[in-house]
């Protein structure tokens, strides 16, 4: 296992290489300039001024110089500035990150129990009223867009029945306080969760199903077993295999953030600074972004594979 | 049982979001309360300047000027008496704290820092003062911190009065010697900033030689006293005063900073020191900066205990924020302004953009050489009715890129609506109906797109097959600087006393972009050239009006590109917020608003 976990991470390494690379090569070459933002003909911006501007962002250089550039800067702890604002790309990283973690992770936790626990319900009571009204309203989970699902949240929660604030962190010249904090992340992150627990319920559903209708489920019963017993331990363990998969692959979400989400919610995550550094063409920001996606991908996916091998036994990594 | 677990856990937490949702306690008490009000009333009127007071004066050449000057009376007004029932109280004095979207819209940009963005005045000049202001409906040039502004004979010096009486946030007195500091600060070889203490800098003596390191100080810029400093010019300038519009002026004695370290620093975020009517309090990174009163302020301390920015990525949040009451002013696009502008616990302020938007020809194509093609784009499109049925009659029509009204030629070419006479023209021209086209755009908005579909379909009318494109500016930059594209839609600002005309030169070595010889659009018109250049040298307020005149005409006759129109914008705020002023100035100003007046009422 420790061995199999070695490997997975020294593999690891150059796929990061490729993915930084490939990142770079498309963000320089999208269409597009950083200078941009600072033509301003109404204040005399002249040609010189662009070349001064672009031998000091080293712009001129070619690609796999600014690459190798990009790369040394990098390992030797230094993420650079933001060309569009000056701010140190590392510490805008991190309190981007703190927020959207917090967001998307109490949304995942609340969308994975409620999401599976439901999932589970309804499977036990296949075609029944219940069945259908949450397969159902499911549906309607699904197909909302996110932009709908957050200004909706906020015109009935906030603007009607004034039970959240419209947006935001804190609430301005209080002091920071984990109620405070939690006032104001439950209306994002319940809107969040709906997303995540229509898909993990109907997942959960579906492989319960198929499950239940095993042979060895029919065994455990005709032992005698108790009907939660061949539920948890018989049915859902087996069912979980597909269900964690589905959550390995959401965890990406917990640091690419929610854009849309997080633009109505005004809350300052990971998804609006990636839309914002895109627009910019602010590359350090753009390769901040990513080297942190990338390696929590290929965190992810290390997880998930290890926890396969906790949720179904015959799975063994040596 | 786990349906009713799931319930639990879910109504558990909206339980605990309500607990912590602590809604205001709103007690009814009938009251009777009598109070002496005091109003404040402002006053416009006529140059009005007593030797005593600190002269606001615009000088302008061998012209008698009349300046409005804002004369604010205090006075008692009647008592207020209210009854119902009889019971004596206290009225609770209302929070003095205004919550506003300031940086929602095109004006705005998220940093507070000076000499950054062209945008963004709105909340930067709460802060931090610049040496002129334009007047609230951004038509004149106003005192900031300089009260009068004088040059020489032949416009290349020009003398600064600087105000009397003006406090740093720190209690330090602000002096002539902080105006050349930020001058210098701006300037050298490692400058991290383009956008510079004046517009065309280079223009400024020994400005080039601080650039380049050759110098330590910008020889041209002088300190005679504490309260007056001199600028001195390459080429004679008749209007400098317009470049100064954005100089604002940072405290020698606070700033810890270097040239090389201008945009990385965080002063502008921990520790800003400025000599506007607010000082900086806390700045939660991308969420909100919280200002308290200058009590120093020239003006006066201002009368709101706290004005706070709130940062909305999108303008709906910031709507929903403002109809839910958590904030009390927002920029909002016009549908908006059109749903709430009878709503009596708002009030609308509304302005034009100053910026114009209009279809761009890019004449390297030989068809749009042909006048008569251009021409017939304009009469194929039905401006009035667009203006009238898409943007609600929030836009005027502009016979030229200037936004400008008082630079507009008397009785111009509308290019009314006749679809007849475009086809005429179009095949006179020997017109290619089987041409198609892309009309490049990065304007994003649903009434952008409304516009463009409206334009599509007109043009089909007559023969012109052009579909619009939305695209992110970058792109979009991207592929007109290439120079190969045949029709774009874009904006364009200018000034009362500037029009930039460094787009439309063909020559001008300062021009932005363009291949040599041609222009940004590809044309090369030396009857242009000579008109803006005439408009450039002239000398007085008349002169550079009808020289702008002319220029204006030449556009409108010669159809150089597609002029549509000059958007209407728009702000709203609490009616509960008083003497409060908002104008949707290009960049956000900065314009004379008085925030320290500002106050909340009942």
């Amino acid at each position: 296992m420790g061995r199999y976990v070695l490997r997975r991470v020294l593999i690891n390494i150059p796929v990061l290489l490729v993915v930084t690379m490939i990142v770079f090569a498309l963000a320089v070459l999208a269409p597009g300039d950083p200078l941009d933002q600072y033509i301003n003909p109404e204040l005399g911006t002249t040609k010189a001024d662009l070349v001064h501007l672009r031998a000091k962002f080293g712009l001129d250089d070619p690609l796999a110089v600014r690459y190798v550039k990009w790369l040394a800067q990098t390992l030797r702890g230094n993420l650079g500035y933001r060309y569009k604002t000056g701010d140190p790309v590392g510490e805008i990283l991190w309190l981007r990150l703190k927020n959207t973690l917090l967001l998307m992770g109490i949304s995942l936790f609340l969308g994975t129990i409620i999401g599976v626990t439901l999932g589970v319900f309804v499977s036990l009571r296949q075609y029944s009223f219940w069945d259908f009204s949450l397969t159902g309203l499911s549906f309607i989970g699904l197909s909302m867009p996110a932009f709908i699902a957050g200004i909706f949240g906020l015109y009935v929660f906030s603007v009607r029945l004034h039970l959240f604030p419209s947006g935001g962190m804190w609430t301005i010249g209080k002091p920071h306080t984990v109620e405070d904090l939690l006032y104001h992340v439950a209306l994002p992150a319940c809107t969040l969760a709906i997303f995540s627990l229509t898909t993990y319920m109907r997942y959960t559903r579906f492989s319960m199903l198929e499950v239940i209708q095993q042979d060895y489920i029919r065994t455990a019963r005709s032992k005698g077993l108790k009907e939660h017993t061949v539920v948890l331990r018989h049915a859902l363990r087996n069912a979980m295999l597909p269900v964690v998969t589905i959550i390995g692959l959401s965890i990406r979400g917990l640091v690419a953030g929610a854009l849309f989400l997080e633009t109505i919610y005004s809350w300052p995550g990971m998804g609006s600074l990636f839309m914002d550094a895109v627009t910019a063409r602010d590359y350090p920001m753009i390769m901040g972004i990513n080297l942190v996606s990338a390696i929590v991908v290929l965190g992810a996916n290390l997880l998930t594979d290890l926890a396969y091998s906790v949720v179904d036994p015959r799975i063994r990594y040596d | 049982m786990t349906v009713a677990l799931g319930v639990l856990v879910a109504l558990s937490l909206l339980g605990a979001g309500c607990g912590a949702a602590a809604t205001p306690e709103v007690v009814e008490k009938e009251v009777v309360v009598e109070k002496p009000v005091v109003q404040t009333v402002v006053v416009e009127k006529e140059k009005v300047v007593k030797e005593t007071v600190v002269e606001t004066v615009v000088v302008e050449k061998e012209k008698p000027v009349t300046v409005k000057e804002t004369v604010v009376v205090e006075k008692e007004v009647v008592k207020e008496v209210e009854k119902k029932v009889v019971v004596t109280a206290t009225p609770a004095p209302v929070e003095q704290v205004l919550i506003g979207g300031f940086d929602v819209g095109p004006g705005g940009d998220w940093m507070a820092k000076p000499y950054h963005a062209g945008a963004g005045n709105i909340w930067r000049s709460k802060i931090f003062s610049t040496l002129v202001l334009m007047s609230k409906d951004f038509t004149e040039h106003v005192p900031g911190l300089a009260v009068s502004w004088e040059p020489n004979d032949d416009y290349t010096l020009w003398t600064f009065k600087l105000r009397k009486g003006v406090k740093w946030h720190d209690g330090e007195d602000f002096t002539a010697n902080d105006v050349k500091f930020t001058a210098e600060l701006l300037a050298g070889p490692d400058a991290a900033t383009r956008n510079q203490f004046v517009a065309n800098p280079s223009n400024v003596v020994g400005w080039q030689e601080k650039m380049d390191g050759k110098a330590d100080e910008i020889a041209g810029i002088q300190v005679v006293d504490d309260l007056t400093f001199t600028v001195e010019l390459i080429r004679p300038d008749p209007r400098f005063y317009d470049n100064c519009r954005s100089s604002y002026i940072l405290p020698e004695h606070a700033v810890d900073f270097t040239t090389a370290d201008y945009t990385t620093t965080d002063w502008f975020e921990t520790r800003p020191i400025g000599t506007g009517p607010f000082k900086f309090l806390n700045y939660e990174k991308d969420q909100y900066m919280e200002l308290v009163p200058n009590e120093y302020y020239w003006n006066g301390k201002p009368k709101l205990d706290k004005l706070v920015n709130r940062y909305f990525v999108d303008e709906t949040a910031a709507v929903l924020a403002l109809i839910s009451g958590d904030i009390q002013f927002t920029y909002v696009s016009g549908d908006v302004a059109n749903r709430l502008k009878d709503d009596p616990r708002f009030q609308l302020f509304e302005g034009p953009s100053y910026v114009s938007n209009f279809l761009i020809f890019n004449h390297r194509r030989p068809w749009w050489q042909d006048k008569r093609v251009r021409q017939a784009v304009l009469y194929a499109i039905d401006v009035p009715t667009i203006i009238e049925q898409v943007y609600l009659g929030a836009a005027v029509q502009i016979p030229s890129p200037d936004p400008y009204p008082a630079f507009w030629p008397e009785n111009f070419n509308t290019y009314d609506y006749n679809p007849d006479k475009a086809r005429e023209l179009l095949a006179e021209a020997g017109w290619d109906s089987s041409r198609q086209m892309e009309i490049y755009t990065y304007y994003s908005s649903q009434l952008a797109k409304d516009a463009l579909a409206a334009f599509q379909a007109y043009l089909a009318e007559v023969g012109i097959n052009a579909a619009p494109v939305a695209m992110e500016p970058a792109s979009w930059r991207q592929i007109i600087n290439s120079g190969d594209w045949d029709i774009a839609y874009r904006g364009f600002g200018a000034g009362p006393a500037n029009f930039p005309s460094v787009w439309y030169h063909s020559t001008r070595p300062d021009r932005v972009m363009g291949d040599d010889g041609v222009t940004y659009y590809g044309w090369n018109l030396p009857e242009l050239d000579a008109l803006l250049d005439a408009m450039d040298a002239a000398l007085t307020p008349e002169e550079f009006r009808a020289a702008r005149i002319a220029v204006n005409k030449y556009f409108n006759e010669e159809a150089l590109h597609g002029w549509i129109w000059v958007s209407t914008r728009y702000g709203i705020a609490s009616a509960k917020v008083k003497d409060f002023w908002f104008f949707p100035a290009p960049g956000g100003g900065p314009i004379e608003e008085h925030p320290e007046l500002w106050y909340i009422g009942e």
